[in-house]
């Protein structure tokens, strides 16, 4: 929850309607991202943490503070990880 | 085709947007190819690859009757391509490396799908499966019923124009498709079938001339058919997402265009429908492709 993930800057990402298609040029490989996993990849320029993440979403998402986004910003973040397309 | 007696040799050509296939061997080697791989002009709106030559000879193999080997001759070193003990082999083997050699060649500036293509008023239907889903089938019922021929088996997409091309062999059909067809074209009845690498012979089925579209045309819609027997014919629009899954595993050379590839196979899919066809009835599989290309157009 300390890291501040940053998305790779050599993965190009191509819009396909509310989704995000990325390819990963060193493996050859293509992601599909959901419209959430999309903005949560977008917003990991390195300066946030996954707190810190999560509290953008909810405000981006117009959600109310009570609403902790934290758990699934974390599992979204450890599938984007495990895929190689983070930096940390 | 050319020919020397002399020296009992003879030649064939095959072009194909910028391609050059040249093909040298016993004239036995070289019946049948003008009908199975009828060359295709310059297109008007392509292209084209840069002067792009390939040779491959046919030749006798030793070993048992009419064994033979298949070799291209253009890579510097020969490259064999196929070998073959029986001269029956030998169609569907030529076939096969001039499909392969035009796949190589054609790649390095198209994407390449395993996909039929037909068109009808300037709007292309791209229709992408793994070998056995009934595509040639369908391409062939549905250039019955008016659409445009431009492939059963390769499609040939110029990803910068976002456009398919049609690409120069006839149809290939295999023995469970004779008899959906025949009512259709007749002529199948009769037509020489040619031995394949341990299948059941196939035959070609070569559209009349008038039946190409010689022009590329933009791909409106995105179909995934299965021929599932005795299936009740549906047809269900899936998203542009699902659709590129499905199109990228049918891809050739996707990795040759890394990014770039991706990119425009993404920005095809953007401006297209999408579906999933699952019929073990053609005719009515072939009304639900027209009806879906005409809700585009109303």
């Amino acid at each position: 929850l300390t890291t501040r993930p940053s998305a790779r800057p050599d993965v190009r990402g191509e819009p396909l309607d509310s989704e995000l298609v990325l390819y990963d040029p060193e493996n050859g490989r293509a992601y599909v991202l959901n419209r959430t996993a999309a903005l949560l990849w977008e917003l990991c320029d390195g300066s946030l943490t996954a707190t810190g993440l999560a509290e953008e979403l909810r405000r981006l998402y117009g959600l109310d503070d009570h609403c902790n986004l934290t758990a699934d910003v974390t599992t979204c973040l450890g599938q984007l990880e495990r895929a190689g397309l983070l930096v940390a | 085709v050319t020919s020397s007696t002399a020296t009992a040799t003879a030649a064939w050509d095959w072009r194909c947007h910028g391609l050059h296939i040249r093909v040298e061997g016993p004239p036995h080697a070289l019946e049948g190819l003008p009908e199975r791989f009828p060359g295709l002009p310059p297109l008007d709106g392509d292209e084209g690859l840069p002067r792009t030559a390939c040779r491959l000879r046919v030749e006798a193999a030793g070993g048992g009757y009419g064994a033979f080997r298949i070799t291209r001759l253009d890579l510097g070193a020969p490259v064999e391509l196929a070998h073959g003990e029986h001269r029956e082999q030998l169609p569907v083997r030529l076939d096969r490396a001039l499909v392969t050699t035009g796949i190589e060649c054609l790649g390095s500036r198209y994407l390449l799908f395993h996909a039929g293509v037909v068109a009808r008023g300037g709007r292309g239907v791209l229709l992408a499966a793994p070998s056995g889903s009934g595509k040639t089938t369908l391409v062939t019922g549905l250039v019955h019923a008016g659409f445009s021929f431009l492939s059963d088996e390769i499609a040939v997409v110029d990803g910068a124009g976002g456009t398919a091309l049609p690409f120069g062999r006839a149809a290939c059909i295999k023995p469970g498709a004779i008899h959906l067809l025949q009512s259709s074209f007749p002529a199948l009845g009769t037509a020489r079938s040619y031995a394949g690498y341990g299948e059941a012979p196939v035959t070609f089925l070569a559209p009349r001339p008038e039946q190409w579209l010689l022009a590329p045309v933009p791909v409106e819609a995105f179909v995934f058919p299965r021929y599932e027997a005795g299936a009740e014919p549906r047809l269900e629009e899936i998203s542009r997402s699902q659709a590129l899954e499905l199109l990228v595993s049918q891809c050739f050379n996707l990795p040759r265009h890394a990014a770039t590839g991706l990119a425009q196979t993404v920005a095809l899919l953007r401006g297209a429908s999408c579906h999933r066809l699952v019929s073990g009835d053609l005719d009515a599989a072939v009304a639900l492709v027209s009806r879906a290309l005409e809700a585009r157009g109303s």
